[in-house]
């Protein structure tokens, strides 16, 4: 039976997929939470007919991340995410789409097949059990009027339980959106609070243990068992880059922190993410 | 059953880390286990999730800039897909300076990593970057995507045995690539020899469609000059 979502109307009109090497196909839950995978949507990366899908996959990074600076190179597509780990994401079928969202994807006229409209990149990082996250995307927002609200959280918390994943390790920015989304599958374990090795020196690395719970109610299962998490001791401002960096000091001294739950945003639009302090190891 | 399945499970690397003059590094989180590290005296270390990491990184990332300009693996996407996930390797100058660079991601396989990124400011330490890669990790396979034109099939073949996965590959940026998988001190298994020329493209695409359908071939010597390329087709 499948997992209810917040989004049912628009999960019922969409196809779950999954690009991965065929020779790790095993290791999949190609079922997530009663959500199959229709074997035609199981997509081989190394055979020369997967390329369109891999057209439509640049282009849903494109329109989602392009305007932010960080798109993805079609290699990285390849290489770094279905060779070596999973996407999984949702798509339409080319026929269901109104002329005018073809164009605006992209799409040739004679075009047919799957046209992906959300997706979860990760790899492994101690294989099987611990999982790197490294895109989230979704269409919600550049395309309103497919509908696709709350899409991001339902298809990450697929993706995970695809990937048979236990524990989740991303990076994200203080000043980013995503941790709305992130947060909402549990308390997220701080690994780094500022770090000069990215692009983005004011990100953080974080990692979240991967439970039931936070599954179903990132998807907005109505009866998702409650998430624990700690009180908040303190925020962290998206613009206090001294507070990252202090931050920081601190984690590499020993100590623990996690960020309790999503961001709130204040009247000037700067994001404040709640943390606590966690007992040392 | 892939060619290269059925064979040693604990294969030691075909030769040792040689490369006088240039000591080796790694990128990689702390708690990244490196089978062959204790086996390195020397191997210098970086966890790029401490801030000292970020003039060493940026380094780093000088160098792939200038040495694969376009397929460079951006910034973010090095410190997700290979520092925090895999490992970074490569060789460091008498100055403590970068000097080539390997990038790793470990596979759902157990004991399988993906190499790629692997440039050098002086093509004649490839070699030694790719010994200390397999050193360092000890993968019992690892893949790559190495372009037919430029492509470091000979530093690889000189590691194990080679397995094509693909001969074209369309998903990628170029499709003129071949992906392999090495499998370190393996020897190539007998089957019949078959020459292919990589420019011709036609050529190129019968090989993808024989490797599509199950027929399994193994690269036995490096593209030569003209682009031809000595395979042996195995059992699949």
């Amino acid at each position: 039976m499948k997992t209810p979502t917040r989004n049912d109307e628009a999960i019922q009109l969409l196809e779950p997929f999954l690009a991965a090497d065929p020779r790790h196909l095993a290791a999949f839950d190609t079922s997530p939470m009663g959500h199959e995978i229709p074997l035609a949507n199981l997509i081989d990366p190394t055979r020369a007919a997967s390329s369109e899908f891999f057209d439509r996959l640049g282009v849903l990074d494109g329109l989602t991340f392009g305007p932010e600076g960080m798109p993805m190179p079609r290699w990285l597509f390849y290489e770094a995410s279905a060779f070596t780990g999973g996407i999984f994401g949702f798509a339409f079928r080319v026929e269901t789409l109104p002329a005018d969202l073809r164009v605006r994807l992209r799409l040739a006229d004679d075009a047919t097949g799957l046209v992906p409209v959300a997706m979860y990149i990760a790899i492994p990082a101690d294989p099987p059990r611990v999982w790197y996250g490294h895109n989230l995307a979704s269409l919600n927002r550049v395309l309103p009027e497919l509908k696709l609200a709350g899409l991001a959280s339902i298809t990450k918390a697929l993706g995970l339980r695809c990937f048979r994943c236990e524990e989740q390790i991303g990076a994200t920015q203080w000043d980013s959106t995503a941790l709305h989304v992130h947060t909402k599958f549990g308390p997220l374990g701080l690994l780094t609070a500022w770090t000069p090795a990215h692009a983005f020196t004011h990100s953080l690395t974080y990692r979240l243990p991967v439970a039931e719970a936070g599954l179903r109610s990132a998807m907005g299962d109505p009866d998702a068992p409650p998430i624990d998490r700690p009180e908040p001791e303190f925020e962290i401002a998206a613009d206090d880059h001294d507070a990252m960096r202090e931050l920081q000091r601190r984690i590499e001294a020993g100590e623990r922190f996690v960020i309790t739950g999503p961001p709130r945003v204040d009247v000037n639009r700067v994001q404040h993410t709640p943390v606590a302090v966690m007992p040392s190891a | 059953m892939s060619p290269l399945a059925a064979q040693d499970e604990h294969p030691q690397p075909s030769r040792a880390v040689a490369d006088p003059g240039h000591r080796a590094y790694v990128i990689c989180t702390t708690g990244r286990t490196l089978p062959g590290s204790s086996n390195m005296p020397g191997l210098v270390r970086i966890d790029p999730w401490k801030t000292s990491s970020g003039a060493f990184v940026d380094a780093v990332n000088a160098l792939q800039q200038s040495r694969l300009g376009d397929l460079a693996v951006p910034v973010w996407a090095l410190y997700d897909c290979a520092e925090s996930t895999g490992a970074v390797v490569g060789l460091l100058d008498g100055a403590g300076k970068p000097v080539s660079m390997l990038a790793t991601t470990p596979t759902l396989e157990r004991g399988a990593w993906h190499f790629y990124a692997v440039c050098a400011h002086d093509p004649a330490v490839l070699a030694g970057t790719f010994s200390v890669a397999v050193e360092v990790l000890r993968p019992k396979v690892f893949s790559m995507v190495l372009p037919w034109e430029g492509g470091a099939f000979g530093a690889c073949l000189e590691i194990g045995a080679m397995e094509l996965v693909t001969a074209r590959t369309p998903c990628h940026t170029e499709p003129r690539s071949a992906t392999v998988r090495v499998r370190p001190g393996a020897a190539t298994p007998a089957g019949n020899r078959a020459t292919v020329n990589t420019r011709d493209a036609a050529a190129l695409q019968r090989l993808q469609e024989e490797i599509e359908q199950g027929i399994a071939y193994m690269v036995v010597e490096p593209p030569s000059p003209s682009g031809v390329v000595v395979l042996e087709r195995v059992k699949g």
